[in-house]
């Protein structure tokens, strides 16, 4: 296999920071009321890095993606390219290569002239060598002689990528790339666009409301609520270290289990008495004797061992592993627990589940900041 | 079953049969025949060749609401307008599943609202629940009628990924306590795995493979079936049987072969969760690789391994120290390493055993 067509041409990629960028669409009579879709955003990200800007719907994702790519007005801050101030240069000239959810495809065109098309503008002389070698990496031979009315949603979508990808942009910026692929292709494209990112050195920003997406994907990622970026950082970071209750629970499937607790300081240990009675021990070093907090425990971290008990409500057996759902006594919260291969849980049954103290993450039942 | 549309033929010869109060899932990808199968049981389409019995009696000519037989679709709305006792109570009003009297219908809601965790808000509206509320109270309107068999098409697929888990959970606990006859069927492995009693793997309108999860995660009938269970899916890598031994990645796999193994073309499969870095597996082979992509999952790594002149995709904790560009050492069991007839890319060929062990009879597909 050889990627020397692809590879013969990389460009210097930029680097990209937002400075207190913000977006506020304008309602209300004469304009006076308004939603501030972004606030105040600073980001930096490093030249030939991918990031993910990760969020629930209407957390302002998209809209910072539509901000960068010169596809929406800026209420305030600015955006740097390489150093230079876009805000008021055309999407044309900001360096930029998007591929956005709606396709835009040219309909008369076949696959194979949509993706040349860009290239032969340009007078690229072996554009179509270069079609057919990302259409191969991309699983997508079979359809460049297609029209794009004759193809399906998650063919569209491979196109739009392909297209975007095969310019070469020094910044390149996707929403939501993946999304109409099933689960065996998202994984092989998801695999390859890394790949290829990687080889084209593009700084790439992608967004997604996807966690897992996000963490497979990313260098680091920014995971956005409210249209505040509430922790940027490593995908180890974001799921080991997160920065509050938010990001905690965004991230990570089975979401991490939630618990009521009181912080109790016992000579040199620190443990946290679970609603219900059950005792976990903590790493965490600034909480109060008596404070009353918020226990963050992930389904993964979560073992059958003497901690906090509880009654099963089901056992799921998925063979590599299995998950327990218990009742926590004396409590109505039911927690999940990743259980080992083989192990063997009846409904009904009482078990008990510990934790590793560096696993047990404690928050702020108020605010949700993290107590560490 | 047989079931054509035009020229297509959408089923083809099944044959079946649902213990009572088992809990019976068709596993297939979508165009597999999933869903005629659920309409030819229920009546809903007529079937070309065939019959459907219940508790032995023949109803293939019966209509399909005295067919006594419960059906659930993709999509089901609730009246915005009724409340929750009230979108229940409408199925047991509609005279076609009988009649019911008021502390009848009252009652049948009872139950199931408490199996389904809804009987508090049972004067609430559709727009005042939570969305996990909201789909049970559409389950509720399934289970509520009284029905022999309960027949459930893609339930939990429009639910987001959490959702989809709490419900599924809760899906597993109303089938352990109400003892009902259900046919599921989903194209997801892990509601597979968590919910049935036997499963049925179902491709191009014929079951491949009928089997406890046990059965059909170990001893898969065939390729297919092995990938069509596990995420990601096991790899399936070509590798030759020459001079008593089986070599693949250009050498980088090199075992003795099983007694009974022909020489010639085979396949291998190892399950990505199943390949083990850094540890040494007693009675396991090593397999040595360059990782050319770690992927955080969660807890879970997921390796993509250069393995000889191929790839080996491998989950882990994260835990294990591995670094992309570095060389790592797996190990798997071989009990471990299933063992495929040879077959051209793309195509889906047998299971002959493991590389330990061949079966000597090949097995029959329950038919």
């Amino acid at each position: 296999m050889s990627n020397t067509v692809l590879t013969e041409r990389k460009e210097a990629a930029l680097p990209l920071s937002l400075r207190k960028v913000q977006k506020i669409y304008r309602t209300g009579p004469r304009k006076k009321g308004g939603v501030e879709a972004v606030k105040s955003m600073d980001l930096d990200i490093l030249p030939g890095e991918l990031i993910t800007l990760l969020g629930p719907s209407g957390c302002g994702k998209t809209t910072t993606l539509r901000m960068i790519a010169g596809l929406e007005t800026i209420t305030s801050g600015d955006i740097l390219i390489g150093g230079l101030r876009v805000n008021d240069l055309p999407p044309s000239k900001r360096n930029v290569g998007v591929g956005f959810e709606s396709y835009a495809l040219y309909p008369p065109l076949s696959v194979r002239e949509n993706l040349a098309y860009g290239l032969k503008a340009r007078k690229v002389n072996n554009a179509m060598q270069q079609v057919d070698e990302l259409a191969r990496r991309l699983d997508m031979t079979d359809m460049l002689d297609e029209r794009p009315a004759g193809l399906s949603s998650g063919q569209k979508q491979r196109v739009s990528l392909a297209r975007a990808l095969i310019r070469k942009p020094p910044v390149l910026l996707l929403d939501e790339p993946l999304g109409h692929l099933d689960a065996g292709q998202r994984q092989r494209v998801r695999r390859e666009l890394k790949l290829l990112q990687r080889e084209f050195g593009y700084t790439t920003i992608v967004v997604t409301h996807d966690q897992l997406e996000a963490m497979t994907l990313s260098d680091r990622m920014a995971v956005m609520d409210a249209g505040i970026i509430q922790q940027f950082g490593t995908p180890d970071e974001i799921f080991d270290d997160p920065a509050n209750l938010f990001v905690a629970d965004f991230v990570g499937e089975p979401a991490m289990n939630l618990l009521d607790g009181t912080v109790v300081r016992d000579g040199g240990k620190v443990l946290v008495k679970v609603a219900g009675g059950g005792v976990l021990e903590t790493t965490v070093t600034s909480a109060k004797d008596g404070q009353k907090v918020t226990v963050g425990v992930r389904p993964q971290d979560a073992f059958l061992a003497p901690g906090v008990k509880g009654t099963v409500f089901v056992h799921e057996d998925l063979m590599e592993y299995g998950l327990a759902r218990l009742d926590v006594l004396g409590t109505d919260k039911r927690v999940v627990v990743q259980t080992v291969e083989g192990a063997e849980l009846r409904s009904g049954d009482v078990a008990e589940f510990s934790v590793p103290p560096r696993r047990v993450h404690l928050f702020d039942p108020e605010d949700g900041a993290r107590i560490r | 079953m047989t079931k054509k549309y035009g020229s297509v033929t959408a089923i083809d010869h099944l044959d079946f049969d649902v213990h009572d109060g088992e809990f019976f899932v068709i596993l297939g990808p979508s165009g597999a025949g999933k869903t005629t199968t659920l309409k030819s049981v229920a009546g809903l389409v007529d079937i070309e060749d065939g019959s459907v019995a219940v508790n032995g009696v023949d109803l293939t000519m019966v209509e399909p609401y005295h067919r006594n037989i419960a059906m659930a679709f993709e999509s089901y709305a609730l009246y915005p307008n009724k409340t929750v006792r009230q979108n229940l109570a409408s199925p047991l009003k509609s005279g076609r599943t009988g009649h019911h009297t008021a502390e009848e219908i009252e009652q049948r809601i009872l139950t199931v609202t408490r199996t389904l965790g809804i009987d508090h808000l049972l004067d609430r509206y559709p727009r005042e629940v939570s969305n996990g509320q909201r789909q049970r109270t559409a389950l509720g309107r399934v289970l509520v009628r009284p029905a022999e068999i309960y027949l459930l098409d893609e339930p939990l697929s429009h639910l987001d990924a959490k959702l989809r888990a709490t419900m599924r959970a809760e899906l597993k606990a109303i089938a352990q306590n109400s003892n009902t006859t259900t046919i599921y069927v989903t194209h997801d492995y892990q509601e597979a795995l968590a919910l049935a009693d036997r499963i049925a793997v179902l491709r191009h309108g014929k079951f491949v493979q009928i089997g406890t999860p046990v059965e059909i995660w170990r001893e898969p009938i065939d390729s297919f079936v092995a990938k069509a269970l596990g995420q990601p899916e096991i790899n399936v890598i070509d590798a030759v049987v020459a001079n008593g031994r089986i070599t693949a990645l250009a050498g980088a796999i090199d075992v003795p072969k099983p007694d009974g193994l022909p020489e010639g073309k085979v396949r291998l499969g190892l399950r990505p969760s199943e390949l083990v870095p850094g540890v040494h597996v007693p009675g396991g082979i090593q397999i040595t690789g360059t990782v050319r992509i770690a992927e955080r999952l969660g807890r879970d790594i997921e390796l993509d391994v250069t393995v000889g002149d191929g790839h080996l995709i491998v989950v882990t904790d994260s835990s294990k120290a591995v670094t992309e560009g570095k060389d790592v050492v797996l190990s798997i069991d071989l009990p471990h390493i299933h063992v495929f007839a040879g077959a051209e890319p793309g195509e889906d060929s047998a299971r002959l055993g493991s590389v330990q062990q061949v079966s000597p009879v090949t097995k029959e597909v329950e038919q």
